[in-house]
C-alpha cells in the first residue's frame, strides 16, 4: 500500500515524533508506514485522516 | 496511566519475589531440587530481567515516550506464530522418537532444550519482523 504521510507531515509541519506522540503510537512506527514497510490499522489510518482533516484515502492508496 | 504504573510496580514487586527465591534456593539448596545452583541463577536471572525491564518501562512511560503499539503487538504475534510452528513440529518429531524409540531420557534436558529453543527462536523471529517491518 502506497502513502503520501511525509507530504502530509511536512504540509503540517511536523516531525514524526510529534505526530507519533499525537498517534500514540512509536516513532519507529511512523517511520514504518512512511517507508512503505507497514500498513496501519484502520483505527491508526482514520486518526491520521481526522488528524491532517482529509480522508483515509487521501492519504493511503491500495494497488493490487 | 494509573492502571500502567501499578502493573508495572506489580511486575517489579514480582521480580523481586523472583530473584529472593533464587537466592533462597541457591543458599539454602533444598534436596528436592535437583540442580539447585541452576535453578536457582535461572531464577534470580528471571527476577532481575523482570526488573530492569519494569524500571525501562517506568522510564519511558515517565517521558511521556509510547513503549508498545499495534506494529509492535503485529511483530510479536508474527513471531509467536513461528515459534509455536517450529515447536509444535519439533515436539511431535520427538514424541515420535521416544515412543517409536523407547529411549530413556530424563525430562529436565528435554524441557531446557525445549525452553532454549523457545527464547532463541521467539528472539530470532522478532528481530527479523522487526526489520522487516
Amino acid at each position: 500500500m502506497k502513502n503520501t504521510l511525509k507530504v502530509w507531515r511536512a504540509k503540517k509541519d511536523i516531525t514524526q515524533e510529534d505526530l507519533a506522540n499525537k498517534m500514540e503510537v512509536t516513532r519507529q512506527t511512523i517511520n514504518a508506514i512512511e517507508r512503505g514497510k507497514y500498513d496501519p490499522s484502520i483505527k491508526l489510518a482514520f486518526k491520521m485522516a481526522r488528524f491532517f482533516e482529509c480522508s483515509i484515502e487521501d492519504i493511503f492508496l491500495y494497488e493490487e | 496511566m494509573i492502571y500502567v504504573q501499578t502493573k508495572d510496580i506489580g511486575m517489579l514487586v514480582i521480580g523481586a519475589i523472583i530473584a529472593l527465591i533464587g537466592v533462597a534456593i541457591h543458599i539454602l539448596e533444598p534436596g528436592w531440587i535437583i540442580n539447585p545452583s541452576g535453578t536457582g541463577g535461572a531464577f534470580v536471572g528471571a527476577g532481575v530481567a523482570l526488573i530492569v525491564i519494569s524500571i525501562r518501562s517506568i522510564r519511558l512511560q515517565k517521558k511521556g515516550t509510547v513503549v508498545e503499539d499495534e506494529r509492535i503487538f503485529h511483530i510479536a504475534e508474527k513471531a509467536s506464530h513461528k515459534t509455536l510452528t517450529i515447536l509444535i513440529i519439533l515436539e511431535g518429531v520427538l514424541m515420535a522418537f521416544f515412543g517409536v524409540t523407547a529411549f530413556d531420557i530424563q525430562a529436565y534436558p528435554i524441557v531446557s532444550l525445549l525452553f532454549a529453543i523457545t527464547m532463541l527462536s521467539y528472539a530470532g523471529f522478532y528481530y527479523c519482523y522487526k526489520r522487516q517491518m
